[in-house]
């Protein structure tokens, strides 16, 4: 009991200290004080600040090869070696980490910040058959396997997006951009993004059936506000760390979903590296044998990355439900 | 239990329209791929009159709403179609050997799933607060971490070229030494998210009031555990059983592929890549058919099982 008491003592001096703030500098608060969680933090930012700086970091091209210097040991001209084709390994595995932050970020944003939230909130505001259809094809995506719809589009939708995008190859800025591989890379992001906004949606329509009839909606309701305005200025801000929370555990997830579709040839195409393709290529028992630091080394970075990832997720749950604390 | 069956029944309409989707879905898609199932069937070496009668014959000239509709009907009758890659072989010849090794390479790591993920979830929540319990949490979350994809080189790495425990890897039947890298890898992925389901609940049991009740009218604490706070905190594997079963399609999707089994998830692959329609969109509804009717079971068993929850 004197535990108990104790623990009491403790939340009011926590509620003290944190009056004012809001919930969101409350959770990196809270955040930044596990150290497990700060070493996930800052593995990830040291990851994303290499995919983001790729061109100056990467000591060679990534697709520049070497036909008589292939699957090279490490060396002080070649840090990682070099893969099947002689091409410097650390700078394929710098432009790998390039591919991954692009496609988490801008397949996070799509389905998990912006078509999650927006179906939700609009379901669960609206109600009545919007609900239902948006529900019922939520249901439709979510009672199948991820992997087997993403294979299927892969597979069926894939290959004429890559050809649609080989018309754009004339426009100016994004045109050589696509040329370099981002056409693939496009491919990935719209296959992963039909199945990245049901979770995203289900919270987000829980939340707003929760506050849709709360007196502050009510009252602006009253006062004339449009169904527009009522979602964006009262009811989003209410429930925006939620949608934080959601982005956060969508990147993992994403990233081992790239690695899974390029693993399986369907996802970035050569020559842009991914470490999907790149453990495939070096997988094989008998390159495994003579060749493994082609393998491992590539898959150090990306297992680093899923791990932060997962401590973060931890951290936050920590942080968000008390009660299954492991303290 | 009155309530029981027009409750079954309304689940069983309710998912008619979630199966129509899928289908529909698959269909489309499956048409709108690149490449000419023709060309598949004939190799490319027809002549054109010939491509044109093949068409004709298999249907493929109606408009696409039309074939969905006929192949519907076929599908309700039994009828799967034949596979355009391997001439004249029926779908069903096809599908149903591979089902079967499948699921002989999936029942173990399910199984094991459970008998290793509930007791270590129990344990876990019971040492709350001591080392145990972090532990636990922090060994499954590195290992729920790495892919299958890396878990399969790294092992045959270790246990095939470095230790050379294990021979070879492939499919040689169920009771041979190259299925134990194939249930390590798939058991590994898929028990670590049942000991967390497992030890949460436990925990959340453990904090309501009745077990306080049962603790001051002093109970012995083995039957507080085992009566009240087992009992209660289970029920949650049951939603958690198609968590794991979405698990297992998926990594014994990428194990049978890398470890080269000829498996459900391979033989979907490569229908898929290599455009047999009739085969992907079989095995695409078989898939879905089965999981909307599995998460429709244990929505059922659920409700009988748990007196709360009430039919509507």
């Amino acid at each position: 009991m004197a535990g108990e008491l104790a623990l009491e003592a403790q939340q009011q001096a926590e509620r003290q200290r944190t009056r004012g703030l809001s919930p969101t500098r409350l959770l990196w608060r809270a955040l930044w004080r596990r150290k497990i969680a700060r070493v996930a933090l800052m593995y990830i930012a040291f990851f994303y600040a290499v995919g983001i700086l790729a061109p100056l970091l990467a000591p060679y091209s990534y697709k520049a090869q070497n036909l008589d210097n292939v699957r090279a040991k490490p060396s002080w001209e070649h840090p990682f070696g070099t893969d099947r084709l002689g091409r410097d390994q650390l700078s394929r595995v710098i432009y790998a980490a390039r591919t991954t932050v692009v496609i988490t970020v801008i397949t996070t944003v799509t389905g998990s910040l912006l078509i999650g939230p927006a179906l939700g909130l609009v379901a669960g505001y609206r109600g009545g058959w919007v609900d239902s259809v948006i529900n019922r094809v939520g249901e439709a995506v979510s009672s199948v396997p991820d992997l087997l719809i993403i294979i299927l589009l892969a597979a069926t939708i894939g290959p004429r997006l890559n050809n649609k995008v080989a018309e754009w190859y004339d426009l100016p800025v994004v045109g050589p951009l696509l040329k370099e591989g981002y056409a693939s890379i496009f491919v990935v992001y719209v296959v992963l993004s039909v199945t990245s906004w049901v979770g995203g949606m289900r919270l987000i329509r829980a939340l707003t059936l929760s506050v849709r009839n709360t007196d502050y909606v009510l009252a602006a309701r009253a006062a004339g506000a449009t169904t527009a305005r009522i979602l964006w200025r009262h009811i989003l801000p209410n429930i925006s760390y939620i949608i934080i929370l959601g982005v956060a555990a969508s990147f993992g997830v994403v990233a081992l979903s790239e690695i899974g579709l390029s693993f399986l040839g369907l996802g970035v195409r050569p020559p842009t590296p991914s470490f999907g393709t790149m453990i495939l290529e070096n997988f094989r028992a008998r390159d495994l044998d003579k060749y493994p630091h082609l393998f491992f080394i590539p898959a150090f970075f990306a297992v680093a990355l899923l791990l932060s990832f997962n401590l973060l997720g931890d951290a936050l749950n920590d942080v968000l439900n008390p009660r299954t604390r492991y303290q | 239990m009155s309530g029981a069956l027009p409750f079954i029944v309304r689940r069983l309409l309710a998912a008619i329209p979630v199966l129509l989707v899928v289908s529909a879905a698959t269909f489309f898609l499956g048409r709108y791929a690149p490449g000419d199932p023709v060309t598949v069937r004939t190799g490319g070496k027809a002549t054109p009159e010939q491509v044109e009668r093949i068409r004709k014959n298999l249907g493929l000239d109606d408009p696409i709403p039309v074939q969905y509709v006929r192949y519907m009907a076929k599908f309700l009758r039994g009828d799967l179609g034949e596979s355009y890659r391997r001439q004249g072989r029926k779908v069903s010849e096809i599908i149903f050997p591979k089902m079967w090794v499948s699921l002989r390479l999936n029942i173990v790591p399910f199984v094991l799933t459970y008998l290793i993920g509930v007791p270590l979830g129990i344990y876990a929540a019971l040492k709350r607060g001591r080392w145990q319990d972090p532990t636990i949490n922090a060994v499954l979350l590195f290992l729920a971490a790495v892919p299958t994809v890396v878990w399969m080189p790294l092992l045959v790495y270790v246990f095939v070229l470095r230790l050379k425990i294990i021979p070879t890897v492939g499919w040689n039947g169920f009771l041979s030494p190259s299925i134990i890298l194939p249930i390590v890898v798939l058991t590994i992925g898929s028990f670590a998210g049942v000991t967390r389901v497992v030890r949460i609940s436990m925990i959340q049991v453990m904090g309501e009031d009745f077990i306080r009740t049962a603790r001051a009218k002093g109970l012995p604490e083995s039957v507080v555990v085992t009566r009240h706070i087992l009992r209660n905190s289970l029920l949650v594997l049951i939603n958690g059983i198609i968590g794991s079963l979405f698990f297992l399609y998926t990594g014994s999707l990428f194990v049978e592929l890398g470890f080269g089994i000829p498996g459900i998830g391979r033989e979907t692959f490569e229908a898929i890549s290599g455009r047999d329609y009739d085969l992907f969109m079989a095995l695409t509804m078989i898939g879905a058919i089965s999981f909307i009717l599995a998460n429709l079971a244990l929505d059922i068993i659920y409700t009988i099982i748990d007196p709360r929850i009430r039919y509507s």
